[in-house]
């Protein structure tokens, strides 16, 4: 017989107002529904009213975690509406920000994860500890602590500080062994590794088709990667190498994203060791440059959540149509799959796994 | 690339065939002079993408389900279902996703009214019920957010007021038409 339990809509594992009709045979999931929209605020219609460069805040409100990210998907999609070239030294201080950002997002969902995962709030507190120095080191860089608006057309809002490649070098010391750190307290943890291991899988081929997007994808060991497969900034000249797994389940998805926290302070250092000299300033907001043409552009770009297609069907003053693809939109889709047949207290641990931003689903 | 309504299902297929197993985003786009359903899809082995456009009037504003050939459709359809009023034929009947929009001026279509009003199904009702204050709380109107107010007893208007109000009556009506999630 199957019972069917309501969780949420304010539920603290729920990462946002979420809400799920799950039915059950025992404790077994047998089938959940997600209930979406309790965030729509109808953002891509909100932006076909305004200017060009008025928009980035609405951008950075859909992912709270990693706002800078979407701040700069948008910026991408209006400078190749208008036909703009991003500056060479531009190109990495954008660079070093995004994986910062990326960073102190992978560090979010480690916490949250083992909160969900039962009061595991030790690797919760240090996560946020060591998100805080990335905040302190963003916040160097832009002036803002949480929403940035830091991405201009051509470039971004400040240049680094003069002491700003140091601060973070040093980080990113110490960060590195904070990682191992990370992984020979959680790997150990029986617990933890009984949540992770073998829960939740998805084959390449149901990934495929479910359209998965970004870590969930690359842990199902199919090897897509924006940065990788038709790169930008200098991500190619950096030789970024994208990370995959092959089991597909809770644990390939951790793995996926502790390995792209690796990958993300190589690249941060790599990148303040060549970074090349001029400005990195782009256009104020008041100059909106050329008025763009009556063209579509799609740009791609990987957030730390996955892949983020910004279609843009623009307009002299402002955009006619702003489609947003969104990772946790189409990841929260799969959910129904990946849950069913496991245990309801694997739920969370499942659904934590996938990394998702509520606020980004309803847009 | 551009499609056929009626031959777009095929087509899909075929382009699956050709390694396109992966759909990135289904939407669309009001032009004015009609809609355009746009299907992503993406080789992930051969790293090319590929866009197929499906030009819809607004009279029949409908399309045909992918979910056979692309499963990962079922969202991204309901969604355009609901924020551009393109019917989708030949899937099972789902409940809207985000908003419960009830199919009256889709939100994402030019033809949408900003200032104006939110219309229900049940527009009688909300009006009715407001006239009997019942719904919507009259400071909340008296705040002056919005220009005046029509009268409202004129046709298809209700006041920005009890918006939220007519909403909830709204999503009711939808999910008992659709016997979703709610009642069971």
């Amino acid at each position: 017989m199957i019972t069917r339990i309501n969780i949420g809509p304010v539920h603290p594992s729920t990462h946002g107002v979420l809400r799920l009709v799950v039915g059950l045979d025992g404790d077994t999931v047998k089938e959940v529904e997600p209930h979406i929209g309790f965030l729509h605020r109808g953002v891509e219609k909100l932006v076909e009213t305004r200017m060009y460069m008025q928009s980035p805040p609405y951008m950075e409100k859909l992912d709270y975690i990693a706002p800078l990210s979407y701040d700069e998907a948008y910026v991408a999609a209006v400078e190749a509406a208008l036909g703009v070239e991003v500056g060479e030294r531009a190109a990495y201080v954008r660079l070093i920000q995004l994986e910062l950002q990326r960073i102190a997002s992978h560090l979010f969902f480690l916490g949250a994860l083992c909160n969900d995962m039962g009061q595991m709030f030790t690797t919760f507190m240090w996560g946020f500890e060591d998100r805080d120095r990335v905040l302190a080191l963003l916040e160097e860089a832009t002036g803002q602590r949480m929403f940035y608006v830091n991405m201009r057309v051509g470039g971004v809002t400040m240049e680094l500080p003069p002491d700003f490649s140091e601060s973070c070098l040093s980080f990113l010391t110490y960060f590195e062994k904070r990682i191992g750190q990370y992984e020979s307290y959680l790997e150990k943890n029986p617990v933890f590794m009984e949540r992770m291991k073998g829960v939740g899988v998805l084959s390449a081929d149901e990934a495929r088709a479910l359209g998965v997007a970004g870590p969930v994808l690359r842990a199902s060991g199919i090897d897509y990667d924006v940065r990788a497969a038709r790169p930008y900034y200098a991500y190619k000249k950096l030789n970024f190498s994208s990370v995959t797994a092959l089991k597909g389940d809770n644990f390939a998805r951790y793995k996926v994203r502790m390995l792209e926290m690796r990958e993300s302070v190589r690249l941060i250092r790599a990148a303040l060791l060549s970074m090349p000299e001029g400005s990195a300033l782009g256009a104020t907001t008041k100059l909106i440059g050329p008025a763009a043409k009556n063209r579509t552009v799609s740009v791609s770009r990987e957030l730390p959540r996955g892949e983020c297609m910004m279609y843009m069907v623009a307009d002299p003053q402002r955009p006619y149509r702003l489609s947003i693809r969104d990772p946790s939109f189409i990841n929260l889709a799969a959910l129904p799959y990946l849950a069913r047949e496991q245990r309801l207290a694997d739920l969370f641990a499942i659904m934590g796994s996938l990394d998702l931003v509520m606020a980004c689903v309803d847009r | 690339m551009r499609f056929e309504r009626k031959v777009l299902v095929q087509g899909l297929g075929e382009l699956k065939g050709q390694g396109y197993g992966y759909l990135v985003k289904i939407t669309a786009v009001d032009y004015g002079k009609g809609l355009t359903a746009l299907y992503f899809i993406r080789d992930l082995a051969g790293n090319r993408d590929e866009t197929v456009e499906v030009e819809i009037g607004y009279d029949d504003a409908w399309v045909p389900t992918v979910m056979d050939v692309y499963p990962a459709a079922d969202w991204y359809e309901r969604e355009m279902m609901e924020m551009f009023g393109i019917g989708v034929h030949g899937r099972v009947a789902s409940r809207l996703l985000l908003e419960k929009w009830d199919g009256v001026d889709p939100p994402l279509r030019k033809s949408f009214q900003w200032n104006a009003e939110y219309r229900t199904a049940d527009n009688k009702d909300v009006a009715a019920a407001r006239k009997a204050n019942t719904v919507g709380a009259p400071s909340e109107r008296q705040a002056g957010r919005n220009a005046p107010l029509p009268a409202a007893s004129a046709p298809g208007a209700t006041a920005r007021g009890p918006r939220a109000a007519g909403k909830k009556g709204a999503a009711r009506g939808a999910d008992d038409k659709s016997g979703g999630g709610d009642k069971r």
